[in-house]
Formats: C-alpha cells, sequence, structure tokens
C-alpha cells in the first residue's frame, strides 16, 4: 500500500491534478464586499447600510449563546473569505474570536488592519468594573458589559460607525452608503419614540434578571434592576442566595424576571416559586425568535412582551 | 500627556471644521460629532487601559445616574495603575512597561492512584498513592508584528523539561509557518498537552508507540488552508527525529518527515465530523553501524471524530465520539553475518471513546483501546477499558475519577485514578 502511495507522489500527473483542483475552487471571485459579523444584531445593521453594496453573515445565530461559542473550523473559513470583520468587542468573544482569528488565515481582518472593526468604540459602556480583577468575581468582562446592542440609544452611533467605516472601504459608493443609512434612521427614529412611549408608564419598576444581559435595556427604558439569579457572571447560584434574592423581591415587590433564551431556566423557576413573580423568557438578539428578524422588529417584540407582562401584574 | 495634547488638536481640527458643513445639514454635524467621540474613547483606552472608568458624556448621564442608584456597583473602588510613564509600578528596568508581559498560566495536576498489583516492585514509576502529575508552566505573546511564540515548561517530580515551545508566523493568507519545538500532528491525540487529554492517561497505542513523551520534535512546519468548500488543512513537518522508540538515527542528516491532513465538515448546525489521516517516515538507529540500508521507520494513522454540541444549549450539552489508529514499519537492518534483512518490527493500535456532558459541570466518558495488530506474536497484544466521571466547576478547574480494566500480557489489572487538575493566569484557549 506504501508503495503505491510512494509511486503516486512521484507521478507528475497526479501533481497536476492537485494543482488544478486548487486553480478551480481559488477562482471563485465576487465584486460585492464580504462582511462577517459576531452576532446577528451587528449583521442586521450591516445589512440596512450597505444594502445592495455588501454581503453579509453572522457567524452566531441569535438563540445562541455569544460567550459560549464553538470556534469551528467551518466558521474559520468563513472569515478566511471575510473582506471586513465587524464585532462586538468588550470580551464579548474573547472565548473564541481570537482562535478564529488566527485559524482563519486571513491578514485583511487581523487587529489593527481596515478589515477589523471594534463596534464598541461607538458607545460608552456601563457597569466597568472599579480596581482589581479577579477570577473569583466570575466570568467578569473588564471593559464593561457588553451586551450593549440592547440599548436602543445605542443604534444610531453604531449605524453611523459602520456607516463611516464602509464608505472607507468603498468610497465610490459613499453617496449610497449615506441614503441607506438616512432610510434606516427615518425609519428607526419614530420607532424609537414609539417604544418610549409604550414603556413609559412603566418607569421604575422594580425586575430581576438572570445574567446581566439587560442592563442597557432596563437602564435605557428606566426600568430598576434589583439583582441577578447568578450570584457572579456565569456562576450557578446557590440556594441561600436564592432565598436571600426571593425575599428582597418581595419587600420591593418585583413581579418580573427577565431570562434570555440560551440560558436554562430551572434557576429562574425555582426562584419565581419562592417569590411570586414570572419568568419572561426572551431573545436577547436578533434571531433568537423568528419574530425578530431585523433589529427594529427586535426592539418591537422585546417592548411587547415586557409591556404585556407588567400589565398583566397591574 | 502625549495622547491628550493629541486629542486637543483632532478636536480643535475637526471643531473648525464643523461650523461650515453643519450650515449643510445636522446629520453631518451629527456624524462629525460622533467621529471626534469615537476618536476620544478610542484614545482614552489607549492611555487608561482596560480598567478605565466609563466616560460620562453630558447626553448619557441623566439617564445613568438613575440606572446606577439602582445598579450596585460590582467591585469596591481600589488604587489601580495609571499606565502612565510616570507611574513607578509600570517603570522597568528594560523600558517597556508591564503591558507587554506575556501573557502566563500555570497548569496544575495532581493525582491519586490505585493500582490491584505491582505495588510491591520498587521501581514502577506508578504506584498505589499520591503525586503530582505534572505542573506546567507557560508563557504566550506576540514578539513583534510578524511572530508569536508559546513558551512551555513542565514539572514532573524532580525533572524540569521543555515541552512544546515555538513560533508561529502567518506566511501568506491560508499559509502559516511554526519552528521550535513542537507536537507533531501525527494523529489528534498526540497534539494535546497532559491537562487537555479527555482522560486522565494517554490512550494505549499513543504510550506504546510514541512512549512516554509523545512525539515531541524539534522542527519546521507549514501548514497550508486548502481552497476547499470544506474546512482542509494540510501540514507538512520536517523534524529532528529525535524519538527513541521510533527514529534516533545517530547520524546528522537523518530527519524525519510528517505529512497530515486535517478535514471538517458541518453536518448540520450542532454536529460536526472530522476526518484526519498522518504519515511520517524518517531513518532509525537499528544497524546504523553497518550502513544506511533499510532501516526506515514508517508511521500512518487515521482519526474520526463526531462532536454534538446543540447551539441553543452550548453550556449544557455535549456528545463527543473519537476514534483513531495508529500503525508503524520498522525496518530492523541488515543481520551483519548472513547480509539478510532482519525481520521488519512492525505494531498498531486504535482507540475509541464516549464523551457526554450531560448536565453544566458533569461529564460521564468510556473508553476502549487496543494495541496488538500486525505483530507477530498475537500473545503481547494488550486492552484497557476505561470509564470516567468528571466535576467540572468552571473551565479553570475540573475533578476526574477515572476506573480501568487493564488486561496485558498475562496479568490483569483495576486501576482507580483521581484528578485534580486547575489553570491560573491568562491561559490561550484550545483549538477546536
Amino acid at each position: 500500500m506504501i508503495k503505491t502511495l510512494e509511486q503516486a507522489i512521484k507521478q507528475p500527473l497526479s501533481w497536476f491534478l492537485i494543482l488544478m483542483l486548487l486553480v478551480c475552487f481559488s477562482g471563485t471571485a465576487n465584486a460585492q464586499l464580504k462582511v462577517i459579523t459576531t452576532t446577528q444584531d451587528i449583521a442586521s445593521l450591516v445589512q440596512a447600510v450597505g444594502k445592495g453594496l455588501v454581503e453579509v453573515e453572522s457567524l452566531t445565530q441569535g438563540y445562541q449563546d455569544t460567550h459560549f461559542v464553538q470556534a469551528k473550523p467551518s466558521l474559520m473559513l468563513k472569515m478566511n473569505r471575510a473582506d471586513l470583520l465587524i464585532y462586538q468587542g468588550l470580551e464579548l468573544e474573547v472565548g473564541w474570536l481570537p482562535l478564529l482569528l488566527q485559524g482563519a488565515r486571513n491578514a485583511d481582518i487581523q487587529l489593527g488592519k481596515h478589515g477589523n472593526l471594534d463596534l464598541s468604540l461607538a458607545i460608552d459602556p456601563i457597569e466597568v468594573p472599579q480596581g482589581k480583577l479577579d477570577r473569583s468575581m466570575g466570568d467578569v468582562h473588564a471593559f464593561g458589559n457588553p451586551h450593549y446592542m440592547l440599548d436602543p440609544g445605542n443604534i444610531k452611533p453604531i449605524v453611523y460607525f459602520i456607516a463611516d467605516h464602509l464608505s472607507k472601504l468603498l468610497p465610490a459608493q459613499a453617496a449610497q452608503i449615506k441614503s441607506n443609512r438616512k432610510q434606516f434612521i427615518n425609519r428607526f427614529e419614530p420607532k424609537l419614540k414609539e417604544w418610549k412611549d409604550q414603556m413609559a408608564p412603566f418607569a421604575d419598576t422594580p425586575v430581576v434578571t438572570y445574567h446581566r444581559t439587560w442592563s442597557y435595556f432596563l437602564r435605557y427604558f428606566h426600568l430598576t434592576h434589583i439583582g441577578t439569579v447568578e450570584p457572579k457572571p456565569g456562576i450557578q447560584p446557590s440556594p441561600s442566595h436564592l432565598s436571600d434574592l426571593a425575599q428582597t423581591m418581595k419587600e420591593k415587590n418585583v413581579h418580573l424576571i427577565l431570562h434570555a433564551i440560551y440560558y436554562q431556566d430551572k434557576f429562574s423557576k425555582l426562584l419565581a416559586g419562592k417569590s411570586g413573580a414570572r419568568v419572561l423568557t426572551l431573545p436577547p438578539s436578533v434571531g433568537g425568535v423568528p419574530e425578530a428578524s431585523d433589529t427594529i422588529k427586535l426592539f418591537d417584540y422585546l417592548v411587547n412582551q415586557i409591556t404585556r407582562a407588567l400589565s398583566s401584574n397591574e | 500627556m502625549k495622547w491628550s495634547t493629541f486629542v486637543l488638536f483632532i478636536s480643535v481640527f475637526l471643531a473648525s471644521a464643523i461650523p461650515t458643513r453643519a450650515q449643510d445639514s445636522p446629520e453631518d454635524l451629527y456624524e462629525l460629532q460622533e467621529r471626534i467621540k469615537r476618536l476620544e474613547r478610542r484614545i482614552q483606552r489607549m492611555e487608561k487601559g482596560p480598567t478605565a472608568p466609563a466616560p460620562q458624556n453630558a447626553e448619557s448621564t441623566p439617564s445613568s445616574s438613575k440606572a446606577e442608584k439602582s445598579i450596585p456597583v460590582p467591585f469596591p473602588e481600589m488604587p489601580r495603575a495609571t499606565g502612565s510613564s510616570a507611574d513607578s509600578a509600570f517603570a522597568t528596568a528594560t523600558g517597556l512597561t508591564r503591558t507587554f508581559n506575556p501573557a502566563i498560566s500555570v497548569n496544575g495536576l495532581f493525582l491519586g492512584t490505585y493500582r490491584s498489583i505491582e505495588n510491591n516492585i520498587p521501581d514502577t514509576e506508578t504506584k498505589t498513592g499520591l503525586d503530582i502529575q505534572e505542573m506546567e508552566l507557560q508563557f504566550t505573546a506576540n514578539v513583534d508584528t510578524y511572530l508569536r511564540a508559546n513558551f512551555r515548561v513542565s514539572f514532573e517530580d524532580d525533572e524540569v523539561e521543555i515541552e512544546e515551545s515555538f513560533v508561529d508566523l502567518l506566511l501568506f493568507d491560508r499559509v502559516a509557518l511554526r519552528a521550535g519545538q513542537f507536537y507533531t500532528h501525527l494523529g489528534k491525540h498526540n497534539l494535546l498537552h497532559t491537562h487537555q487529554f479527555p482522560f486522565i492517561d494517554v490512550p494505549l497505542v499513543n504510550r506504546e508507540i510514541f512512549g512516554a513523551e509523545a512525539l515531541l520534535e524539534i522542527g519546521v512546519g507549514l501548514s497550508y488552508l486548502m481552497p476547499l468548500p470544506w474546512y482542509s488543512e494540510w501540514v507538512f513537518e520536517f523534524v529532528e527525529g529525535d524519538n527513541s522508540n521510533l527514529f534516533d538515527a545517530p547520524l546528522n542528516d537523518d530527519f524525519a518527515y510528517i505529512l497530515h491532513s486535517r478535514n471538517l465538515w458541518d453536518l448540520n448546525e450542532d454536529t460536526t465530523m472530522e476526518i484526519g489521516g498522518s504519515y511520517s517516515t524518517g531513518r532509525n538507529g537499528t544497524g546504523a553501524a553497518l550502513g544506511n540500508r533499510n532501516r526506515t521507520t514508517q508511521i500512518a494513522g487515521g482519526n474520526l471524530t463526531l462532536k454534538w454540541k446543540p447551539a441553543r444549549q452550548a453550556r449544557y450539552k455535549t456528545l463527543v465520539w473519537q476514534s483513531e489508529y495508529i500503525r508503524t514499519w520498522k525496518e530492523t537492518g541488515v543481520n551483519a553475518l548472513s547480509g539478510l534483512d532482519n525481520p521488519d518490527d512492525n505494531k498498531g493500535g486504535m482507540y475509541s471513546y464516549l464523551q457526554y456532558q450531560f448536565a453544566e459541570q458533569w461529564w460521564i466518558q468510556a473508553r476502549y483501546g487496543y494495541f496488538g495488530f500486525h505483530q507477530a506474536e498475537a500473545a503481547n497484544d494488550q486492552q484497557r477499558t476505561t470509564l470516567l466521571l468528571g466535576y467540572v466547576p468552571s473551565e479553570f478547574s475540573a475533578i476526574r475519577l477515572q476506573y480501568s480494566y487493564i488486561d496485558e500480557d498475562i496479568s490483569n489489572e483495576h486501576q482507580v485514578l483521581l484528578q485534580l487538575n486547575f489553570s491560573l493566569g491568562s491561559h490561550p484557549a484550545h483549538r477546536y
């Protein structure tokens, strides 16, 4: 068997065939700018701004936990063919994106290149830990809470950032990008007012969340965050933590526990049983449920679900 | 100071540009304002590093002050370094700030062993008792614009050893180069460090063919990501050939060559299949004094892995099925008296295991290993059946209990291992 292998390697014909194969597959060029995003939230905005000019694909789906993504080689392949990588940053993707970037072998999208865009520059992060950090604090994000796409107030600066960057990469299409951006903002701003009006009656309502996924959302709509089911980020709650939290919830009259779809809901349900509140399981990202197919529809869905849940408690 | 001056300069420059353009449209004004904000944030990050407080601007203050009342600050204020060159905590004799220090990590493995036999033989390496299986110290950093380096030492009993230690370089798109001492791409298990092993011990076939140290070699490797619709990586490695079980030829030009192909397909969103193949050839040390004839060692291996991890519950469920087969052909030189070839020393074996994560912190695993294919005497074959229960509180620690039934030659053995595994510091993510 080995003898035939050796013979095969010595045959010029087999080398020729391998070369032909390579040429065939490498010749698939496409005129559009290929954009890879880490989340569907970003992909949805890139789609709006780069309509007709870019081909965008997200590495994760909205129902996936973006802290916990497998650095699958198939994702490396997608990144190998990309012209631009856009990610949320603030260490959200720290467990898998560096591995993918190394495996992608694409010099254009490495850190410091024009093909590498950290979207968190467009916003001011909240919950930036002060002082010394330590692993005993759980999966803490040193640069602040990375779930900023859930702040409707952040969408406009983010859209402007994406448009600015796409115009740099496609200078000839700058006018088209600007008009796409305008179209989106014109659709988005009346919606923003609508959501604010819908949520206004519930200002200062206290809520509990499973993880600090919803901090930006709560801040924007002036809901009060009483605590989290997780005692520390990424850490399972102990019975004593749950009973303490249930006690606080009763004192402060909390009726709602917000729970992201990708977490197991057994602890949230346990807490609900102890405190009398109800668990509302929500998609924290575009694509998390079929109804939330783009950024505007996601906020529509979230605002509707939360206002419905809060009004039924009154 | 330098950056602040730069901000000032940019701000003044942009501000002077604003009035003329602002008359055109409020949109343009907003665009420029946002650009300035991003520049300011970029500079703030460079100046203050990760622990900088969130910048407060006029727009967000009313709402955020309200939120801050309700959200407790998770970590109390403590004194911290500024990162400025005037800060004595950051200045060093080499003129580099500590920001440029490599990522440092330590992996510790403590092992408790129970064996049903051989406890009364003084020289046996593993006996019933407690032991440090390995302590590993690792440094990782970018060397400069071009190179990325790994340096790893392991401490085992009284020995200190340089384990893997290499530099990586992206030569062109798709082509990467590795140089130094590294685990060669011969099969799948050979690439793993002790703390990454799916079971506490090395599979039987790897131990018998490569020896206790695995196929760790000094050399240069080139890897190429094929432009194919699926992930296909081809690796060619040119190494010294020091492994005493396989190569270890005494002449200067007796190197070993390794070729490996790694192919992955996503069968669906949750399941990935990996098929790999390896081939290696090199001169061995047998009969070298008698000339160069007929003393080549060849190794071939194949592996198949199926991994299922449901996208919607990635934190909670995993199932892995992995199998690997490795064989060798080893020519043993020429008989000095008769001038005839000595009989070849051929070996072969396999393992196959299942790993199932049934809850966030719990794993149950089973493995079967066989060694004894292609051998002249069938009586020398060995089998090993292993079961493992793992408790993994976080990515940084694990406690695992393993039972093996070992069927070797004439004696049978029951073995129980209990391992504590911890990692501290900044450890690079493991590959898929």
